[in-house]
């Protein structure tokens, strides 16, 4: 861990990128999970 | 917004033909699954529009931070994800209050629907907080008192949407869900005081994950618009789902035979 | 009422000295638990010394989990449950006397053991005792919680597991005071702060917790 800090040590870029991505890719994932979900949910029925 | 009620169903025993509320009315499965589903998508735009514009003031316009450099900018999602996810706790609570006070399915199915996306955003504050935590401090994972009292928050999530998951009788699961809801909320304050008086004894100079003490007026904006974004999110999903928990109980969504159209 | 309530505990009393050795068992399985730290962290007296008041605590918040899901399970399957939700006595008076028998034989057991298991991680007497104390006003907490936890996952599927996952994030309030004053005494600083939180908790868990049991049952059986 502290090899991959030093790396990083310089800008940080790449941790503020990694918490905003790490964001954005829970959130598509639930809204492709609720995607399906309203698809498979039986539509409307006689 | 075309007229709702312009053809009355004749098993209507809604209270809104008594007196002032038009808006009890919407208690009922049957009327509030249009609703819903004509209010999802503007929900899903504002929430877009918030958050374009809390990302431009939170990367271009709030200054660079003097002690903490660019990566302060982790604030405008860490802080937005933990209030919210206080937030819909809270209000998952006060449906599960009015569901077992009122007796409305449709209270009870509005906290399931909101269940995770707040287990979500807890994720998402201890995500960000231990990537902040990092460059900053020097660790990982921080036993700071707001995010082990999230960490806890997220327990209480998960098992919220465990227990739901684990009683198969769908009214039983709303009913124990409700309760279980209640007892967590009403632990939620002591949780916290306990995890802050136990995080001031332990470290002293507790090392703190709150922004600089005097946070510029557009770090401030910043931070308000991204949480405004988070909570529409919040409201849409919630919409989206709901609609889907109503039409996976039959309880909207179905052909009705006296009106000839699906309820959508 | 208050007959009501005795009887109840005489009767759960009974039956749990008929079936001695489920109470024993989750005796023995904190003596094993108790056990295992020193095991996993090493011998060293001082380390394991600070150690103590947390690991006995933890250990004795998963022992008393272990019991829980046993609390409702004999009246549901026999069908007094219902009978018991039909009598004119107040059901959250009755939920208290199945907690109160509960404590007694899970909570009390453990406690009394704790001066002895204190010796394993070399700590005073007079600390240890006041871990004891500490148990004494926080297991009775533990078991109230538990309560409410058992009556809603009262015959679910992998309710036992599901019991822990409800209610130990419920209780992490009870660890720290409790594990708190322990080792406050072990320091020897004042340990009333942590003592009157406990008993705060205490006061409010005998107040709320027979009622949400009492409404969980309610629900269990619709």
């Amino acid at each position: 861990m502290s090899l991959l800090s030093s790396v990083f040590a310089g800008g940080h870029a790449s941790y503020v990128a990694a918490a905003f991505g790490c964001a954005f890719v829970w959130i598509a994932a639930e809204l492709v999970l609720l995607r399906r979900r309203v698809r498979r949910t039986p539509g409307p029925q006689p | 917004m075309s007229r709702p009620f312009a053809q009355q169903p004749t098993f209507d025993t809604s209270p809104a033909r008594h007196g002032g509320s038009r808006w009890l009315a919407y208690a009922s499965p049957v009327r509030f699954y249009p609703l819903a589903g004509r209010m999802a998508p503007w929900f899903f735009a504002a929430a877009a529009l918030a958050a374009i514009a809390g990302l431009w003031v939170g990367f271009f316009v709030a200054p660079t931070d003097a002690q903490q450099g660019e990566v302060y900018r982790i604030i405008f999602i860490h802080v937005p994800a933990a209030w919210m996810s206080m937030f819909i706790y809270l209000v998952m609570a006060m449906y599960c209050a009015m569901a077992l006070v009122l007796r409305t399915r449709l209270s009870s199915m509005m906290a399931s629907a909101l269940a995770p996306t707040g287990a979500l955003f807890t994720a998402i504050a201890l995500i960000s907080g231990a990537l902040w935590g990092e460059p900053t401090w020097g660790t990982w994972w921080v036993w700071d008192a707001r995010l082990t009292s999230e960490l806890l928050l997220l327990f209480l999530y998960l098992g919220f949407i465990a227990l739901e998951s684990a009683i198969d009788e769908p009214r039983r699961a709303e009913r124990a869900c409700a309760v279980l809801a209640l007892v967590g909320t009403v632990n939620l304050p002591v949780i916290y005081f306990s995890v802050q008086w136990w995080n001031t004894l332990h470290q002293g100079a507790s090392v703190s994950l709150t922004a600089a003490p005097s946070m510029a007026r557009t770090m401030l904006v910043g931070m308000l618009l991204m949480t405004l974004a988070c909570w529409m999110y919040a409201i849409a999903v919630a919409l989206v789902r709901v609609r889907c928990l109503l039409r996976e109980r039959g309880l909207a969504g179905v052909v009705d035979r006296q009106t000839n159209g699906e309820g959508a | 009422m208050a007959q009501a309530f005795l009887a109840i505990v005489r009767h759960d009393l009974a039956l749990a000295w008929r079936r001695r050795g489920s109470v024993l068992s989750s005796l023995l399985f904190f003596i094993i638990a108790c056990s295992l730290f020193p095991l996993a962290l090493g011998p060293e007296p001082q380390q394991l010394r600070a150690l103590a008041p947390g690991i006995l605590w933890v250990a004795a918040l998963l022992a008393s989990m272990l019991s829980l899901s046993r609390l409702f399970v004999q009246e549901h399957a026999d069908g007094s449950l219902e009978q018991l939700l039909l009598s004119p006595h107040p059901l959250a008076v009755i939920a208290l006397a199945k907690t109160c028998a509960h404590w007694l034989t899970s909570g009390l057991p453990l406690l009394l053991l704790t001066p002895l298991l204190a010796q394993q991680y070399s700590l005073p007497a007079g600390p240890a005792l006041l871990l004891s104390l500490s148990l004494l006003i926080g297991t009775p907490v533990l078991s109230l919680i538990g309560a409410v936890g058992a009556a809603l996952t009262l015959g679910v599927r992998g309710g036992a597991v599901l019991l822990c996952i409800l209610v130990l994030p419920l209780c992490t309030p009870v660890l720290i005071f409790g594990a708190g004053a322990a080792a406050a005494a072990d320091a020897g600083m004042s340990v009333l702060p942590q003592l009157s939180l406990l008993g705060a908790c205490l006061a409010l868990a005998l107040f709320l917790c027979p009622l949400a049991t009492a409404a969980s049952l309610r629900i269990a059986m619709e």
